[in-house]
């Protein structure tokens, strides 16, 4: 009786574990977008309230985001073309005091099955790595931790197919080094949707008057030894970079065997190199500030400060250089030739002399969708024009939606709904400018209302235009792009004991640099064992 | 008629036991072993065979950290037994005259983890009693959290914070031999290790199986405390299988999780199953 039992169990057992088992089929090469057949149905997406460069605790302390309003809209929108088609949207909660408790409960529905259509994330920004700081543990925990190892894992459905035979998308209007991030053996699995990378502002009249060579500027450990060479501290300031240091270095590590690629030889000399420059930088700074007083802070301007009336140049004799991102880059720009200075752009490479960016913002479909080819018709819209560069997205039936944020400037200069730089970049410039002229017009009309004429600052920005042969560099691509991930945070706190030593006020010496590498090599090898 | 109306009786009693063990345990074994079998996500898991488990078996992290978890159970369970044996058996005959004695063995388990994590960093931190107390002495510095030491430092507290535990499960077992049988061994003139083999040991081998599976379950337990002490990611020497399964649901790998999981249940059964055919062949048990 106890024989049968137990065989019955094992049948039971075996054709619980094979019922739900099927083999993948093999992708097509392309595939039919998706056709409404007007049947009710609903797509779920799952996002976070912040993005690139506008972190939690700015979001809360708000009590709003720059991202909502655009994602309403373009939701709105695609319920208007698509009446029958309800999309829910569920928000990550943001409060770091309940997030990591809710986090594990959301991995846990996750994993019982209960997975969106969509994921519409950002990627660690600039603004989480203050955010990391102040949580004890040091994360502010992602569902996604590493979006290029959760590739690996299988949690997105390969869009290919449909990607490839969008022709109404206009893909090759999109960076391709970029979109390549989201490619995983063949398999289109992420699309990026916003980049950045770190470019350097350098005043051209200092710069030949102190002898800055142009080419020799090629590699991140060239820039910073003739900068260092040339014994001219000033132009230091101009590199001293934060948050994605990693995009300087060669490639991390190989997601499918599970191996860093870094070498702790190249990470040591590179926190070495930061060393040196941030001895500089910070002794330069201590005596700026020293000789200047009254000056608050410094740093990269915003447009919407320019407009409303804050005097300050761009550079000075003394600060002829500014680290500027991709991003702001039309901006400042624009504030630059306002200000009468010819402006060297010049974008940062890595040690090997590559252009490297990260991506900023991300969607994907979920691989246990029941609608893939609805899901990516609505993930497909973040790609378009209207939505990469703010604009308007039309109906059929000429109802309007706008996305971006109504065309005015915020705070935090995010006009795009994609945070970042967009990766149609091929137009952006174009775009972005489109919008400053006509934000600066604005401004015109409301001083002539108070006034007979308006400031020069307005009249100065007006006068000038900021075209693709100012960014040249934009028109090579990029080489290589990477999601950032936790890993960027922990090199960020073993980067920053060497920027900012703290009360030891010594610099690290060699020995503690090669230990704390090690320490981080340590951490990313079992990263990539247990993810 | 009596019979199968008495059996339908017991199986109604014990249903709800049933359900909970179908919806709570068994069911989601099922899941798992299917995880552990397939990739994707949601409704759309596809079946790879055993390349999940071939990916986890060459994975060194996972090694690394199944052989500290044998490591740990193989010094810790014989240890734990023996001690609690001995103590259990010092205090076979003070049992019933020293009952406050009882309770105090189980402080120490019924001690919060926090503040056993507590008392550690006080004695064997960098700024610790014994990393200053060798410092007087002129003898080396030790990392004791930080470095090897970690896995001795682990396995005493594990002796510390569950041995009572055991002692009290074995000392239930050692009270209930009748006394007469040791009276009339000592009118043979049997020698103390004579009584212990002859008389105490077969009657004890249910009593020590129920200490051992106790003290293997407290023995995963232990993790709470190494986290604490270590982090998600302690040395080397204290990196445990939870430690592996933890970060693997933090970094949403469900597939290696399952794999883990199911790999460790194979040891378990094992060890269990060896040791549970052993107890059952011992003349105590049939008895």
């Amino acid at each position: 009786m106890k024989k049968y039992l137990a065989l019955l169990l094992t049948l039971s057992l075996l054709c619980g574990l094979l019922a739900a088992c099927r083999t993948q089929p093999p992708a097509p090469e392309t595939a039919e977008r998706w056709v409404n057949d007007g049947e009710p149905t609903t797509i779920k997406i799952l996002t976070e309230r912040f993005m690139w460069g506008e972190s939690p605790s700015i979001v809360l302390e708000n009590k709003a985001s720059h991202l909502l309003g655009s994602l309403g809209r373009i939701i709105d929108y695609f319920e208007h073309e698509h009446p029958n088609v309800t999309v829910e949207v569920e928000y990550v909660t943001i409060a770091p005091s309940t997030r990591e408790t809710e986090m594990q409960a959301r991995r846990v529905a996750l994993m019982g099955g209960d997975v969106p259509d969509i994921y519409l994330m950002p990627t660690l920004s600039d603004g989480m790595f203050y955010e990391g700081r102040d949580m004890e543990n040091g994360e502010y925990p992602f569902v996604f931790r590493d979006p290029a190892q959760a590739m690996t894992n299988g949690w997105f459905a390969d869009v290919a197919p449909y990607y490839n035979g969008d022709e109404e998308l206009h893909t090759e209007g999109l960076v391709p080094g970029v979109m390549e991030a989201g490619v995983l053996d063949g398999q289109r699995l992420i699309l990026p949707l916003g980049y950045d990378m770190e470019l350097m502002f350098l005043d051209k009249k200092e710069m030949e008057a102190s002898g800055l060579d142009r080419e020799a500027l090629g590699t991140y450990g060239g820039a910073i030894g003739h900068v260092l060479g040339l014994d001219d501290p000033r132009w230091t300031t101009g590199m001293n970079f934060y948050g994605m240091q990693l995009n300087l270095l060669p490639p991390l590590c190989d997601y499918k065997t599970e191996s860093p690629l870094l070498k702790e030889e190249e990470a040591v000399q590179f926190l070495k190199t930061v060393r040196s420059l941030s001895d500089e930088v910070n002794e330069y700074y201590q005596d700026y500030f020293d000789r200047h007083p009254d000056v608050q802070s410094i740093g990269v301007p915003y447009l919407s400060s320019y407009l409303g009336g804050e005097k300050k140049d761009v550079f000075s004799p003394e600060l002829p250089a500014l680290d500027v991102p991709l991003r702001r880059a039309v901006d400042v720009l624009a504030i630059c030739k306002a200000q009468g200075f010819e402006t060297e752009v010049l974008p940062v490479r890595d040690v090997d002399g590559k252009l490297s960016a990260n991506v900023t913002y991300w969607g994907a479909v979920s691989s246990g969708s029941k609608n893939i080819p609805l899901a990516y018709e609505f993930l497909r819209l973040f790609l378009t024009p209207e939505v990469q560069w703010g604009g308007t997205l039309t109906c059929q039936d000429g109802t309007t939606f706008k996305t971006g944020f109504l065309g005015k400037l915020s705070g935090s200069e995010e006009l795009h709904i994609t945070p970042g730089w967009p990766v149609r970049s091929q137009g952006a410039v174009e775009a972005r400018w489109e919008k400053i002229y006509q934000e600066a017009k604005r401004y015109e009309r409301n001083a002539l209302v108070l006034a007979d004429k308006a400031p020069p600052r307005i009249t100065d920005l007006l006068a000038v235009e900021v075209t693709d042969e100012d960014l040249p560099f934009l028109a090579e691509g990029v080489d290589r792009a990477r999601f950032p991930s936790v890993a960027d945070l922990w090199f960020d706190r073993l980067s920053s004991t060497v920027l900012y030593p703290g009360l030891k006020a010594q610099p690290l010496t060699d020995q503690e640099i090669a230990g704390k590498t090690k320490e981080f090599l340590r951490e990313l090898r079992y990263h990539l064992a247990e993810g | 008629m009596k019979k199968s109306k008495s059996a339908l009786q017991g199986w109604l009693l014990v249903s709800p036991l049933l359900i909970g063990c179908l919806l709570f345990y068994a069911i989601p074994f099922v899941l798992v072993m299917q995880y552990s079998l397939s990739t994707g996500s949601g409704s759309a898991l596809y079946f790879v065979g055993f390349i999940n488990y071939q990916d986890v078996a060459s994975n060194g992290m996972f090694t690394l950290a199944f052989g500290n978890t044998m490591r740990f159970l193989a010094a810790a369970l014989p240890l734990i037994m023996v001690l609690a044996y001995a103590i259990a058996l010092l205090m076979q005959k003070q049992a019933n005259k020293h009952k406050l004695l009882k309770s105090v063995f189980l402080f120490p388990y019924i001690m919060p983890v926090v503040g056993a994590v507590i008392l550690v960093e006080l004695l064997f931190a960098e700024s610790g009693v014994l990393p200053a107390l060798t410092n007087a002495l002129g003898l080396p510095l030790t990392d004791w959290l930080g470095g090897p030491a970690a896995f001795g430092v682990v396995l005493l507290l594990y002796l510390w914070k569950n041995t009572g535990y055991s002692v009290i499960l074995l000392l239930a077992g050692l009270v209930t031999i009748p006394e007469e049988q040791y009276s009339a061994a000592d009118l043979d003139g049997a020698s103390g290790w004579q009584k212990f083999y002859y008389i105490t040991t077969p009657q004890m081998w249910y009593s020590v199986f129920f200490a051992l599976i106790f003290s293997l379950i407290n023995a995963f337990k232990c993790f709470r405390e190494i986290f604490l002490i270590g982090g998600t990611h302690p040395n080397e020497n204290i990196y445990m299988l939870q430690h592996f399964l933890n970060n693997s649901f933090e970094n949403l790998n469900y597939a290696k999780l399952s794999v883990a999981s199911v790999l460790l249940l194979i040891v378990v059964l094992a060890v269990f199953a060896v040791f549970y055919g052993f107890v059952r062949k011992k003349e105590a048990f049939r008895g």
